[in-house]
This record gives C-alpha cells, structure tokens and sequence, in this order.
C-alpha cells in the first residue's frame, strides 16, 4: 500500500510537493517511513529528517494510520 | 501569557509592538534578525524562505508553553517573514515581555534557539555564485 507524504525545503525542490512511499502495512512507524523513503527515492544524503503527524512533530516509533496527514521534514533553518 | 504568531509576506507586514505592551510588563525585549550580506564570502542577493504554517502554529504553542514554564513571561510575540526577503530586511521579529528584565532577556534568547532548532521553516540563500539550503544553526 501506499503513504501519501507532503514535502518541504530541499525535499520538495528534489522530488516535489508531495510522493507516495510505498510500505508493507499500515500502521507504520515514523522511523520504518523514513527508512522506505530513503530507499525508494534514492535519498543518500544523510539529513535527519523528523515527521509531522496531523500537523503535530512526532518520534521514530509512533505509528501513523492510513488518514493520517504525514510530512516529512528536512533540518529547519528559520532566522 | 499571551501569545501572537505570524507567518509575514510583505516587508511592511510586521504588527505594531505597541499593541502587545501592557502595564503589568515593565520588559520588553526584541530581536530583530535581519538577512545580511555578504555571508560566507558571497554577496546574498536575497533569501527564500518556506514555511509549514499548521505545524509552525503548533510548535509555537509547544514553544511558549515549555518558555512559561521556565521563566516569568506575559507575552510572547513571534513573527517570522515566508518568501523572499532583501539583504537589510526584517526576517524574523521575536518579541518577549515580562515584569522584569532578566526573564525577557533569557525567555527571548531561548525562543530563538527553539525557532532556530525545532519551527517548520527553511531558506535558500542566493547569492553571487548561485544558491543552496541553508542548514539549521550557522
């Protein structure tokens, strides 16, 4: 199945607004997404990505459902 | 304590501080972050910057909220330019009062450090040699 994830910052410039990370199950956690969508898309950079939930941070073991709004996240610099 | 957070487009968009000001604050403390250049050698032409605006609203609240906890504060002003801003602009106005100094001066400095590490915003500076992201803390 696939997870639809909303992008910023050097993320949406590469791959746009927004991709769909293919993942076995659902609920997934935040850390297996990050990982599937760095295999997926090839994404090498070794950026600490973080995941926001319904428009809330979350961590590496929360688990997202299938209507959950989900953005992942490059290293912010505002300032 | 009061809250006020913004996402600006216009250089001219940024709120009058005397609304905030009360009587019971004898502090206002205010850091203006201003694009500047040169950076690194490079002229800046200008800076992109993008912005998650509900999850920005979000850990704003969880912002002020872990700042009321640690220090005496009535009023937390942040406001923060999206799109492209011109060397000598305003990018960012972070505003905090208090009764007294100390907890203004300490509360701002740690709501810029939060900004700067945790706030769904990102730039792109671009400049005489071409562009790049910005990473999170120079």
């Amino acid at each position: 199945m696939k997870k639809e994830v909303q992008l910023f910052g050097i993320l949406k410039e590469k791959y746009g607004s927004s991709v769909f990370v293919e993942v076995s199950i659902l609920p997934v956690s935040a850390r297996e997404l990050i990982v599937e969508f760095r295999n997926q898309y090839q994404e090498d950079q070794d950026l600490p990505f973080l995941i926001a939930k319904n428009h809330f941070m979350i961590q590496d073991l929360d688990l997202i459902e299938a209507a959950d709004h989900v953005a992942l996240l490059p290293p912010v610099s505002g300032g | 304590m009061k809250t006020h957070f913004q996402l600006i487009e216009q250089p001219n968009g940024f709120p009058n501080l005397e609304q905030f000001r009360s009587e019971k604050s004898g502090a206002e403390v205010v850091f203006n972050g201003i694009v500047r250049t040169p950076n690194k050698g490079s002229e800046v032409l200008y800076l992109e910057f993008e912005a998650y605006e509900a999850l920005f609203h979000n850990e704003m609240k969880r912002i002020a909220e872990t700042l009321e906890s640690q220090f005496q504060i009535n009023t937390i002003v942040l406001h923060h330019r999206i799109g492209r801003v011109l060397p000598g602009e305003l990018a960012v106005v972070a505003v905090v009062y208090s009764q007294h100094r100390k907890d203004a001066f300490n509360a701002c400095e740690a709501l810029m450090n939060e900004l700067k590490s945790t706030v769904p915003i990102w730039k792109k500076e671009f400049n005489s040699d071409g562009s790049f992201w910005v990473s999170s803390t120079p």
